[in-house]
């Protein structure tokens, strides 16, 4: 089974499954067209409620990820046509509000804060060489 | 509008001795699982057979699938299925006759789906009732309830008396049922874990009185656990709506607040640190139940 739920975990468990399903396209053990179980069967090997499962997929069509076929199922996107940039940028720029604000009550300042990001974009393009 | 399966209006029921039930609105939304949460004595069973009809209320109103559950109560039961926290089976009758029994008062009975969960449960159906463990007890009240597909099940811990293998199967044969069919479920329960599974709707109660009803996704998005840190000494911890729980420390505050609190707003002065921290929902429930007792 690919996915898995934590039910006393803090995160809801629609957003545990989006982000499952996320991070497993982003490394490609899930590939583009590949089939996802139906909300029903889903909903009944995890245990948890159908309308969670629905949510998530809701959730992960509206953000490209996946796609609805009427009557054959839901599959991964092709994720090079996914989303236009700018839906992405937006996406994006919400998080750096909160990054921001968190920043701002941490007392970072400017010149930290774009140290950090640049750092941490170095580690990370060390970890994908 | 969302449709309710059930609405109460400040359905009350006091007894002598104690108010059972207090005020309590409850909106139970068609086709959900809905948690119905309190510790023991909260008040959960008492507002149950009110819904059932076999209770009448002190003060206050309800309607369950739109019907008046103390005028219209038999109308009513034939689209319910009720498990009661203690079941008073009849220990005479043998598994198999209680069923035909059962099935000849239920006229949208299911024949296919009691076979399927006594199978499950592996029902002895030679054995008179009064012979069973508790535990198969519950598993037979459990079929009785199920069998004839209501439209609203009213269960009252339910998974009470069953081991973990047999609780995860009947949940997810309670799964399968709600997609096949608008059905409603109410689950009352002090097993919170079980709950956050499976329910997508939560209420908490104690003391008869109603501490939060909500989405569960909305709550633990909604409620945390706010620390703010102070370089000097902690001022007072202002009132507002919005705080669960406040806890001042010489340095900090620990917060439990929820969506109606905005931190930026409610410091008086630069805080020093924020840390913003999400909470399970026993740690939410916790705080809705501090706070009342306060």
């Amino acid at each position: 089974m690919l996915f898995h739920v934590d039910a006393s975990s803090s995160v809801p468990i629609y957003v545990q499954i989006v982000d499952q399903v996320k991070s497993a396209t982003a490394s490609g053990l899930l590939k583009a067209g590949e089939q996802l179980p139906s909300v029903r069967e889903l909903a009944v090997s995890l245990t948890v409620n159908p309308n969670t499962i629905a949510r998530a997929y809701q959730e992960l069509e509206r953000d490209g990820i996946i796609y609805t076929a009427r009557g054959r199922g839901t599959f991964i996107a092709d994720t090079s046509q996914r989303l236009t940039l700018e839906v992405r940028l937006k996406t994006l720029e919400q998080h750096i509000e909160r990054l921001l604000v968190e920043a701002y009550h941490l007392d970072i300042s400017k010149a930290q804060l774009l140290d950090l990001i640049t750092r941490k974009l170095t580690e990370g393009e060390g970890a994908r060489e | 509008m969302m449709d309710l399966a059930i609405q109460t209006k400040q359905l009350s029921k006091h007894y002598p001795n104690v108010e059972a039930v207090q005020e309590l609105n409850l909106q139970v939304p068609v086709g959900s699982i809905f948690g119905f949460l309190g510790p023991n004595g909260a008040g959960k069973t008492t507002t149950i057979r009110m819904l059932l009809g076999l209770t009448f209320p002190t003060r206050g109103n309800a309607t369950v699938l739109g019907l008046n559950p103390w005028e219209q109560g038999s109308a009513l039961r034939q689209h319910l299925g009720y498990v009661a926290e203690n079941n008073n089976l009849y220990n005479y009758m043998r598994v198999r006759d209680i069923l035909s029994f059962t099935k000849s008062l239920k006229a949208t009975w299911d024949d296919g789906l009691a076979n399927q969960m006594l199978e499950l449960f592996d029902l002895p159906q030679k054995e008179e009732v009064g012979t069973l463990s508790r535990g198969m007890q519950r598993q037979l009240a459990l079929i009785l309830a199920l069998a004839s597909r209501p439209k609203l099940l009213l269960l009252d811990e339910p998974t009470s008396g069953l081991d973990p293998i047999k609780r995860r199967e009947f949940l997810n044969l309670m799964l399968e049922q709600l997609v096949e069919q608008e059905q409603t479920i109410l689950l009352s329960s002090h097993d919170l874990s079980e709950v956050e599974r499976i329910a997508d709707y939560v209420a908490l109660i104690d003391h008869g009185s109603m501490l939060v009803q909500s989405p569960l996704d909305d709550l633990k998005q909604n409620v945390k656990q706010l620390i703010i840190g102070f370089s000097g000494e902690a001022p007072e911890v202002p009132k507002e709506t919005g705080i669960l729980q406040a806890k001042r420390a010489p340095n900090r505050w620990e917060l439990i607040v929820d969506e109606r609190v905005d931190a930026a707003s409610l410091l008086p002065m630069p805080a020093v640190r924020v840390e913003e921290r999400r909470l399970s929902l026993e740690e939410i429930f916790f705080a809705y139940a501090g706070g009342q007792a306060r």
